[in-house]
């Protein structure tokens, strides 16, 4: 069964240490940011916080899709 | 302490009971009433009755009230609340089938009742390393949080047994959690939801005798991110459920937007003549979890059921060392 799914296993695993990048990244990089994005009021540090996830969660998901679909076409010979 | 475990029997018994009855009664029902759907993966191309989710969506609804009763908590109104609106939207859609965006759209309305409530929610994002606080975002993301969770379980319903058969996995961190934390009153509150789609897989297990329909698959979707948001578990619930997940990426963005799996003109899975499934070579095929499962060759239905089993129970694996690193 692990000759089937040890892509697919691959990805999560991936995907779940990119999870904890972001989350490190933001508690030990980003922390220092409020007190520079304070002046502008919560809603700054609000949609910042989540802007940079969704962005490098987008920049992630595009990667991945283009890096499965090349897998597919070498694997599926099309 | 006596009284918690008549309520944790009534929490686990009741549901069970209910929705084993009404699902041997709808196996025998709805193929009178013409309620039947092809299984596509069987060579013979049986005919299963759709509706099973109405067995699961009932109990519920019975288990809930009861401890509403007993205990007048807006938890479990709002699951009430929330099961209830998204079996109507089920069961809509497997009558006439909604297109792919007013689906995502309609769900959106379920996940109101949550925000009327705001004291049954912290605004905090719980992360690995520590909390976000997002006040402004997070009631807007409480909203697209329910419609996507209910699309992606939806979309899970792949094979015999799958649907079920993975919620009930991915539930298996929460309720890890609650135990540890002795959060036994929320406990209570969630295992009607485990114990029905445990009484529900023995039918749906393979081959299955009844299919759940999107009334089951929307009902546990919406209930799973509810149960999620509840319990402050956001993040638990999400890598417990990143098959799911990537099912879901990967066939929006091969099929280039939300499409109904019916819309699609190129499947990504075909059946062979000894009733094997094999991935499909055409590359016009929408990329799923299944395609990519079978990239080393056909496999029949039963062992792609244990591969997302054995993929299900990494995810959970996953989700519970990140609940002993927070």
């Amino acid at each position: 069964m692990l000759r089937e799914s040890w892509f697919v296993l691959f990805i999560i695993f991936i995907s779940w240490l990119i999870l904890f990048l972001i989350s490190y990244f933001i508690f030990n990089i980003l922390i220092f940011l409020p007190q520079y994005t304070i002046y502008f009021g919560l809603i700054l540090t609000d949609l910042f916080q989540f802007s940079f996830i969704i962005l490098i969660l987008i920049i992630y998901l595009i990667i991945l899709f283009k890096l499965i679909r090349r897998y597919l076409k070498y694997k599926l010979k099309y | 302490m006596n009284l918690f475990y008549e309520f944790m029997l009534l929490s686990i018994v009741t549901p069970f009971i209910i929705t084993f009855i009404i699902t041997k009664f709808l196996i025998k029902i709805l193929p009178k009433l013409n309620l039947v759907t092809i299984d596509y993966h069987k060579i013979h191309k049986p005919k299963i009755p759709f509706l099973g989710g109405l067995g699961i969506s009932f109990s519920i609804i019975c288990s809930e009230t009861i401890l509403y009763f007993i205990f007048l908590d807006v938890k479990i109104l709002i699951i009430l609340i929330i099961t209830i609106i998204t079996s109507i939207i089920g069961i809509i859609d497997d009558f006439k089938t909604f297109t792919a965006y007013s689906k995502p759209i309609l769900l959106i309305f379920a996940a109101i009742p949550i925000l009327f409530f705001t004291n049954t929610y912290d605004y905090n994002l719980h992360l690995i390393f520590g909390n976000i606080q997002i006040s402004i975002i997070y009631p807007i993301l409480i909203l697209i949080a329910i419609s996507v969770t209910a699309n992606t379980i939806n979309t899970i319903d792949i094979l015999n047994g799958v649907f079920s058969g993975f919620t009930l996995l991915s539930f298996i961190p929460i309720l890890l959690f609650l135990t540890l934390t002795s959060n036994f009153y929320m406990l209570i509150i969630v295992m009607p939801i485990v114990t029905s789609l445990l009484a529900f897989f023995i039918f749906h297990r393979y081959p299955s005798k009844i299919f759940p329909g999107d009334t089951g698959t929307l009902t546990i979707g919406a209930l799973y991110g509810t149960i999620a948001i509840l319990t402050d578990l956001e993040l638990l619930a999400l890598i417990a459920i990143f098959p799911a997940i990537l099912n879901s990426f990967l066939f929006i963005a091969s099929s280039k937007g939300l499409k109904e799996f019916h819309q699609i003109k190129h499947r990504p899975v075909i059946m062979l003549h000894d009733g094997q499934l094999s991935a499909s070579k055409n590359p016009n095929s929408p990329i799923t979890l299944l395609r990519l499962l079978l990239l080393n060759g056909p496999a029949s239905e039963k062992k792609l059921f244990n591969i997302i089993m054995l993929i299900e129970i990494f995810a959970i694996s996953l989700s519970i060392i990140t609940m002993l690193v927070i």
